[in-house]
């Protein structure tokens, strides 16, 4: 799928059904080309280890009308341009931990580091179609280790009423424009 | 041109859409919900005297599909039409505050003097919040720089690449 800058028709011009589809169908799909990952509060469970790079394993999406989330820790592009792109992740670790965002297996962003929570962005990303992006928590060398944290941090969560769930991290990606 | 949205029209059954429509409901109000730019600046540090307002002088956008930025103009962003857009801006840089500690400030401000948002005072990076401001056809932003008696020195890059500042806006609806 691509986006097509607008056209601008003429009198008595006949359509066919591929300027319809390039021009309404496919640039509508753009325009809505949306993902949002969660981790929930009841999915905390296992920690990761001192001086650990570890990708961050969805349990599923808030929104993604498009199915950019082609695996468990995947955000893939459908389109090229430009997206914005946030991350956070909340737990606990006495040495400190960072979110970082990796685009197709490689570094791309740095969040901040903290003991409770970490976030990345937002940032704006030019990605071709089938670029992936992925959340990483990386968590200092030192004691303790890291857990989710069973009480996230207030101003990175999300309430679902419908599903009674907080996330503890997410992953946000939004296209932006061409 | 001046453009602008128009409520999306219900289609009735047999309707024979003439082109001025497909124009109008079509193609202006795509171009509406993409109109989006960031304009940049990186690859060089420079720096900024004390005790002024210095609108930052951007080199070039990394997206505008509606010409938003020109180059004869390099500090400024124009909404190509009206409605509430999104504005944000960042510089990465540092100073050293002399005894008084007057911190710079990134503002960003609508048609020359009105401020619409400001980041905390800092002596590192600085990052105004995401504000949404109503804007009509030709109003301008730009993102200003306000030292107080100490001046302020660019980084090499904010830690993005080697991106030094960006000022974003972009319509989000009528």
């Amino acid at each position: 799928m691509t986006w097509t800058p607008p056209r601008t028709w003429a009198t008595n011009e006949v359509d066919t059904a591929a300027f319809l589809n390039a021009q309404i169908r496919d640039n509508s799909k753009a325009l809505i080309t949306a993902c949002r990952t969660f981790k929930n509060y009841t999915s905390g469970g296992a920690g990761f280890a001192n001086g650990s790079s570890n990708i961050v394993v969805w349990d599923g999406y808030i929104l993604d009308p498009l199915g950019m989330a082609t695996t468990s820790t995947r955000i893939t592009a459908p389109i090229a341009g430009w997206y914005t792109v946030r991350g956070v992740a909340c737990g606990f670790a006495s040495a400190g931990f960072t979110a970082k965002v990796f685009k197709n297996g490689s570094l791309i962003l740095t969040g901040t580091t903290g003991t409770s929570d970490s976030t990345v962005g937002e940032y704006d990303l030019q990605l071709v179609a089938t670029d992936y992006l992925e959340l990483v928590v990386v968590v200092n060398a030192g004691a303790g280790g890291f857990g989710w944290s069973p009480s996230p941090v207030a101003e990175h969560s999300i309430y679902l009423p419908d599903q009674a769930i907080f996330t503890i991290a997410d992953l946000k990606v939004d296209w932006v424009g061409p | 041109m001046t453009r602008v949205w128009f409520p999306p029209k219900t289609w009735a059954t047999n309707d024979s859409p003439a082109a001025h429509e497909f124009n109008t409901y079509v193609r202006d109000n795509q171009l509406a919900l993409v109109s989006s730019c960031r304009a940049v600046y990186n690859g060089f540090a420079g720096s900024f005297a004390a005790s002024a307002s210095s609108p930052l002088v951007f080199a070039g956008v990394s997206r505008d599909p509606t010409s938003m930025w020109n180059a004869g103009a390099p500090t400024l962003i124009t909404a190509p039409l009206p409605g509430t857009f999104s504005c944000k801006a960042r510089i990465g840089g540092s100073v050293t505050l002399s005894a008084s500690g007057q911190a710079p400030y990134l503002a960003i401000r609508k048609n020359g003097d009105t401020i619409i948002a400001e980041s905390l005072p800092g002596t590192g990076n600085l990052l105004t919040g995401d504000v949404e401001v109503a804007l009509a056809a030709s109003d301008y932003v730009e993102a200003v720089l306000v030292t107080g008696i100490d001046g302020y020195n660019e980084s090499a890059s904010l830690g993005v690449g080697a991106l030094i500042a960006d000022l974003v806006v972009a319509w989000v609806a009528p």
